[in-house]
């Protein structure tokens, strides 16, 4: 049986047909990208284990395809397994040895990075200050409680357990949510729109700012903005109803709403939307996941410079101070293109600008990847197995050249044979 | 051979087994629980004019809003702002009574000659072209704008344009003719006391645009009887229809229509780029962008002056491919937002478009 499973994985057969699945997925996943959009088909084609397939008007998924998951693993275990079955220590092999190593800690790096890194993004105005990046692309029902004085406890709910007619409920919450309903993409309307499906609510912004289900969007400039009606609910009595959206916090999306809004909702649109329950102040937002630091940026100066006479951007750069008061470390740095800060485990990359006057920010990418110098190892190992290999291949050569060598020199004529003639 | 070995029921079997375990071990999402710092935690503090409490009460940072202050001229009457007045100002002497408005409007709203030939109609004057625009400069604070003095047969208007970072300001001072004359120097005066300030500097007069205080919605002491409008005898009430709180039919040659309809929400509005962009779509017109917007919106006060109308005017087709012209206004008023929409025939509409003007700047909402 054993013998049969080392077979299989170690077989050559195998490495052929993943290869040719993994050649047919990026085909598919890339076709896929007009329909679905970069990140929507990153996520079902490549960063999962298998393709599924929804039949029509069914609540279930079958798998159709393997996914890049599935497949790198089964690459990754089919030459792990092809070496233990395979391996024989020897110097000849060693250059082989470190080529190959050097692949699988690139295979074993990329799906950790796949895992475990977290991308997020802190924008932050001139002159401003952040702790905390929020997602790029995850958001969370946020409730807040700001009763204490000295901080807010959190109870963050993934956007994934939003779903129409569930019940949301945890230790840490003295109330049930509701999710009456749920819009995955949405937009902010009013009653003369006669959109189906539009949702208001009974306490909150939602009183005065209705809003509407919208097709969810793949396109890369526009993202999809979920709104949520959520009811509070504690034993059988409800607190009220409340719409939570990103259309309320997100950037640019409440900015542009802000913009057109914020005057004739009289500054609504900018107070928290909050609650009380049994004596505890509480606040509910829709928003992107916060990753909080123990530590400050402020933004000093966000330069934008261009080339002359042109539109065309030259550099973007960014002098910030970094605050941590757990070290007693208040320090300066330049972040540009090209020359990220690495601080904490994470890496801010210069990421959007804007240079308006009176307006300007900066943004930044913030990338914790425990697996970031996986590369570089397997740069490494490739590189010197490469450099072993050839002079492996070298010095045999040489060596096949030397032994040649006497052979040839008794051929040739020998100056004391050619002085003897003299 | 080999491929049928590889292929084998017993090593599917195996393969299948190996990656339930592995997908079975694939995490969840989870609800997590975190301590946060207060927005007072994270230090150092930023200028107010750059930030705002986000519906979850920490600190992120917003484009900054335009501010103004200014000194009150000993004659006027500081009265409370409007949703659309950061500045708003009561001139009386004797039977005469003059108002002054301080208004901050995003984007050009229109343009010079637009507005100016829109306040000229306001006091009966009549439009001028480009050439014919006189124009005083005036010293704004600590900026030049210019300044437009429309004498009119009974009332005149002071108006003083300044665009300053993406913002039009208007200073617009209406009122009997003789009473406008008389406060001209001091609004020059006036204006030269503005300040385009930073929030901190806490001076005695300080507005944040284009967020004003809250009215106070009790003016009417409870003597509501329900908005008026002026109508021309031609147009016939519609009947009610859902949503609309009046509606007029309007004939045209040629069985030609177009028909008025007035909506009101209580402050529940979608947005003007989002309202536009659905009107645009009722007549198979594609959307247009935030700026093309902006620049398209066209501003007139309305006749009580306590508030301002932001209208547009689109011809496109209606779902039968005629082609039909369309003029939408919003108005806010009090915590409420009004909707006006003339939609129908290009004739008609071109013949009744000052009639439907008149009916949005003249309603009664009291």
């Amino acid at each position: 049986m054993l013998r049969r499973l080392l077979n299989f994985f170690s077989s050559l057969w195998l490495t052929v047909v993943l290869l040719a699945l993994a050649l047919v997925l990026v085909f598919i996943g890339t076709l896929a990208q007009v329909k679905l959009g970069l990140y929507v088909a990153q996520e079902e084609y490549f960063r999962s284990f298998f393709v599924w397939w929804q039949p029509a008007g069914t609540n279930f998924k079958l798998p159709v395809f393997p996914a890049g998951w599935l497949l790198g693993t089964l690459l990754l275990v089919n030459l792990l397994v092809a070496h233990i079955k395979r391996f024989k220590l020897s110097w000849k092999k060693s250059g082989i040895l470190l080529i190959h190593s050097g692949l699988i800690f690139l295979l074993v790096g990329q799906f950790l990075t796949e895992v475990y890194q977290v991308e997020s993004v802190m924008r932050i105005s001139e002159g401003g200050s952040k702790n905390f990046s929020e997602d790029s692309r995850k958001n969370e029902l946020a409730i807040i409680d700001v009763t204490e004085a000295a901080s807010n406890k959190v109870i963050s709910i993934p956007e994934s357990f939003l779903r129409q007619g569930e019940e949301i409920r945890h230790p840490e919450l003295p109330f049930a949510i509701r999710v009456k309903t749920y819009f995955e993409n949405s937009t902010p309307t009013g009653k003369m729109d006669d959109t189906p499906g539009k949702i208001s609510s009974t306490h909150g912004i939602g009183k005065r700012l209705q809003f509407a289900p919208m097709k969810i969007t793949a396109t890369m400039d526009d993202d999809n903005k979920p709104t949520a009606l959520v009811e509070i609910v504690g034993g059988n009595e409800t607190t009220g109803e409340w719409i939570v959206s990103t259309w309320l916090n997100r950037y640019p999306w409440f900015e542009s709403l802000n913009a057109q809004m914020g005057s004739l909702l009289e500054g609504e649109l900018e107070k928290p939307q909050s609650f009380t329950y049994a004596g505890r102040n509480y606040e509910i937002a829709l928003r992107a996941i916060r990753y909080y630091k123990p530590y400050t940026v402020t933004l000093l100066e966000a330069t934008h410079d261009k080339y002359q006479g042109t539109e065309i951007p030259k550099n973007f750069s960014s002098q910030v101070r970094i605050d941590n008061p757990k070290k007693g470390e208040q320090r300066e740095v330049l972040i540009y293109m090209n020359n990220p800060l690495r601080y904490e485990g994470e890496t801010y990359f210069q990421f959007q600008m804007n240079a308006e006057p009176g307006m300007k920010s900066s943004a930044f990418q913030v990338v914790r990847n425990p697996a970031a110098i996986t590369p570089y190892v397997s740069c490494t190992l490739v590189g010197v197995g490469m450099i072993v290999q050839f002079l492996m291949h070298l010095v045999a050569f040489g060596r096949r050249r030397n032994k040649a060598t006497p052979t040839r020199v008794v051929s040739e004529p020998n100056p004391v044979d050619v002085g003897g003639a003299r | 051979m080999k491929q049928a070995k590889f292929l084998s029921s017993s090593n599917l079997f195996l393969c299948a087994g190996l990656l339930s375990a592995v997908v079975i071990g694939c995490g969840k999402e989870e609800i997590n629980v975190y301590t946060a710092p207060k927005d007072s935690a994270a230090p150092p503090a930023y200028s107010a004019a750059e930030s705002r409490t986000s519906p979850n009460n920490a600190a992120i940072t917003a484009p900054p809003k335009p501010h103004v202050t200014w000194k009150t001229p000993a004659d006027w009457e500081d009265l409370a702002p409007t949703s659309m007045r950061v500045g708003n100002f009561s001139i009386t002497e004797g039977e005469q009574k003059a108002e002054m408005a301080i208004l901050p409007f995003p984007g050009s709203v229109g343009g010079e000659l637009e507005n100016v030939n829109r306040w000229r109609g306001e006091v009966a004057l009549d439009p001028v072209t480009d050439k014919e625009l006189e124009v005083e400069e005036v010293t704004i604070g600590p900026v030049t704008g210019k300044l437009y003095d429309l004498i009119g047969p009974k009332f005149s208007t002071v108006a003083a344009i300044l665009e300053k970072d993406g913002t039009s300001w208007f200073f617009k001072m209406r009122g009997d003719k003789e009473l406008v004359a008389k406060n001209k120097r001091v609004l020059v005066d006036f204006l030269k006391t503005i300040e385009f300030a930073a929030p901190e500097k806490q001076q005695a007069h300080i507005a944040i645009a284009p967020y004003a205080e809250e009215e106070d919605e009790d003016d009417n002491s409870g003597q509501d009887q329900g908005p008026k409008w002026q109508t021309p005898a031609h147009w016939k009430e519609g009947p009610p229809k859902q949503m609309v709180v009046k509606n007029w039919d309007i004939a045209g040659a040629d069985n030609k229509t177009a028909n008025i309809a007035i909506s009101s929400f209580p402050g529940e509005v979608g947005g003007v780029v989002q309202n536009v962009n659905r009107w645009r779509g009722q007549i198979g017109l594609p959307p247009m962008t935030e700026n093309e917007i902006r620049d398209a919106i066209k501003v007139m006060e309305t006749s009580d002056g306590q508030s301002e109308a932001l209208y547009v005017d689109f011809t496109g087709k209606d779902r039968s491919g005629q082609p039909t012209r369309m003029i939408s206004a919003i108005v806010p008023q009090g915590g409420d937002t009004w909707f006006y929409k003339i939609l129908g025939d290009i004739a008609v509409i071109e013949r009744e478009k000052t009639a439907f003007l008149k009916l949005v700047q003249t309603a009664n909402y009291h």
